[in-house]
């Protein structure tokens, strides 16, 4: 029994240069509902993914259902062995589910690693510019949109740079930068944050969510960090472990600009973060 | 400027001002003397206790010849041209072979390392002939192609290509693939795939295997020089160090040694080190 796949392909055409709005930072604040009438960005219906087969066969992934709002922002939240790799690899078109249906919306979404994935022999402008290169973007454009590019993320300056020069935090940066080169509706990130400390992540938070705001992206963010994903987050997922299912929603309507030490943030994470637990202790020794 | 992002901005750009690394590197005179101050105080000691052993008298000057006479030996046959073409026919051959390894052994390096019915068909057989001497190769060499610069030729071609293959196959293998999915990610496919992420990421690798290969040449010239003898072949340095074995000429023997290794070791430094650190300092393998 296989399922429909449909990752639709992106148009053979240049990405069109979508210039960045850098005057409205202010304007965090979504107003509530306008989400739930959005269409889907992002849908997988009824996935699952099993590795192997017969008696070693490994069910990852099982009968998950989960629809991404355009432009919302989504974070995918569990211990070890909920899927959530294999979640993003099946959204990024890197692995196809053995059932089940996933849809993304406007191409090949773009994905950011824990540890950036930045090509160590490019420089930090080189690197920004592979994703427009691959898509045939012409050069005269790429320069122009890797600048504006690197301008949104605050690293103007640091183009001739090379990646083992920056700090991770840094880094992480330049990897947004590129993903938002590629011109994706959907941004995929990958426990981006984990390994940076918590003054960087901190910054980045706020970075990240201003960027959100200025390039109207759909952000499906995996994390196993409670009080990142509430701080980042319009909703979000809670996933079981082995095998990886959708286990409880939160739709977090907090005010924006939010602060990771909100008193509001802070209940909400700890009502989540027991519901963590208790997903943990089920796998315990009883 | 934006109110609100102003104050993120420089706080972030004081976090990134603190965190970049801006290592200056030493200037160059002094990096050159860090260098060669050592290896320069080497060759000294080292000439000091061969002439120390000859002044010793333990031994007869035409078993030992004191440094002095070999050096008179160089100049003379520089000051008559010898040198210039010993050295010259030899890197020629040397170079040519290389080269000819490097286009055969890179393609094989591949089949091997992609295809997998060809890695388990010769891999294994590759590796293993790195270690077969190549001095081997000169008896089906004489016997195939008699004393001509082909059988030189095949010696160097068959001696350097295992390690250049060799090299491809590691450099492809130890891939890590984490790029592979970023390359696969960003929407690279096959062409696209190897130009921008595979062969880049492997170039250390393949520069490595090149650097051995380069040493195997030179030593199978040299093995395939000293045992082919003909008027037809020319002087090489190897053919310099028979003609040295058969007038029983101690200096001149240790002269023709000194200048291969010499060679050997200038192409070296001169060639493969500042491309391997220039590559490694790029990608922050070696620090500044």
């Amino acid at each position: 029994m296989t399922g429909a796949v449909t990752v639709p392909a992106r148009a053979s055409a240049p990405p069109v240069d979508r210039p960045v709005p850098g005057g409205q930072t202010a304007a965090f604040g979504r107003e509530p509902g306008r989400l739930d009438a959005a269409p889907a960005a992002v849908a997988l219906e009824a996935v699952t993914r099993v590795y192997g087969s017969g008696a070693g066969a490994l069910l990852a992934v099982d009968r998950v259902d989960l629809r991404v709002r355009r432009g919302e922002f989504l974070c995918l939240l569990g211990a070890s062995g909920c899927g959530k790799s294999t979640l993003l690899s099946l959204m990024a078109g890197l692995d196809v589910p053995t059932v089940g249906t996933v849809r993304v919306e406007g191409g090949r979404p773009a994905l950011v690693f824990q540890d950036g994935g930045l090509l160590p022999w490019l420089t930090v402008e080189r690197n920004v510019e592979l994703p427009m290169r691959l898509g045939g973007v012409p050069r005269h454009e790429r320069r122009a949109h890797t600048e504006r590019l690197l301008r949104l993320v605050h690293l103007n300056g640091f183009g001739q740079s090379r990646p083992h020069q920056l700090s991770g935090g840094m880094r992480q940066r330049v990897a947004l930068a590129r993903a938002l080169a590629q011109q994706a509706d959907v941004l995929l990130m990958d426990e981006p944050f984990a390994a940076l400390d918590a003054i960087t992540r901190d910054i980045l938070h706020e970075d990240l969510a201003r960027i959100q705001a200025a390039a109207a992206a759909t952000v499906v963010f995996v994390t196993h960090n409670v009080r990142e994903a509430v701080r980042l987050g319009d909703r979000l997922v809670l996933l079981t472990s082995r095998p990886g299912r959708v286990s409880q929603e939160w739709e977090i309507d907090l005010p924006r600009p939010r602060r990771l030490d909100d008193t509001a943030g802070a209940a909400l994470a700890q009502d989540i973060t027991d519901s963590l637990r208790a997903e943990i202790s089920r796998h315990g020794r009883r | 400027m934006v109110v609100a992002d102003a104050p993120l901005e420089v706080l972030e750009s004081g976090l990134d001002a603190l965190e970049f690394s801006r290592v200056a590197a030493p200037p160059r005179w002094r990096r050159v003397v860090t260098v060669a101050l050592p290896k320069v105080c080497a060759v000294v000691v080292l000439i000091g206790a061969w002439q120390l052993v000859v002044s010793l008298g333990m031994k007869p000057t035409y078993v030992i010849p004191p440094p002095l006479d070999v050096w008179h030996d160089f100049t003379d046959l520089l000051g008559t041209g010898q040198i210039t073409e010993m050295i010259w026919t030899s890197l020629r051959r040397g170079v040519v072979g290389y080269l000819a390894a490097i286009a055969i052994g890179t393609p094989l390096g591949l089949l091997i390392a992609r295809v997998r019915f060809v890695r388990l068909a010769i891999g294994s057989l590759v590796a293993g002939l790195q270690t077969l001497p190549s001095v081997v190769w000169v008896i089906p060499g004489v016997i195939w192609f008699g004393l001509t610069e082909t059988t030189i030729y095949l010696v160097v071609i068959l001696g350097a290509v295992p390690s250049v293959a060799q090299g491809v196959v590691s450099a492809l293998d130890s891939q890590p693939p984490l790029l592979l999915r970023v390359g696969r990610s960003m929407g690279a496919r096959g062409v696209a795939l190897y130009w921008h992420i595979i062969l880049p990421g492997a170039l250390p690798g393949y520069l490595a295997g090149l650097k051995q290969a380069w040493s195997f040449s030179w030593r199978s010239l040299m093995a395939a020089e000293i045992i082919t003898q003909s008027p037809d072949l020319g002087f090489g340095l190897g053919q310099q160090l028979n003609n040295a074995q058969v007038q029983s000429d101690m200096t001149l023997a240790l002269m023709a040694i000194l200048l291969i290794l010499v060679v050997g070791v200038a192409v070296d430094s001169l060639v493969f080190a500042p491309l391997d650190r220039a590559v490694r300092r790029r990608r922050g393998l070696e620090a500044a």
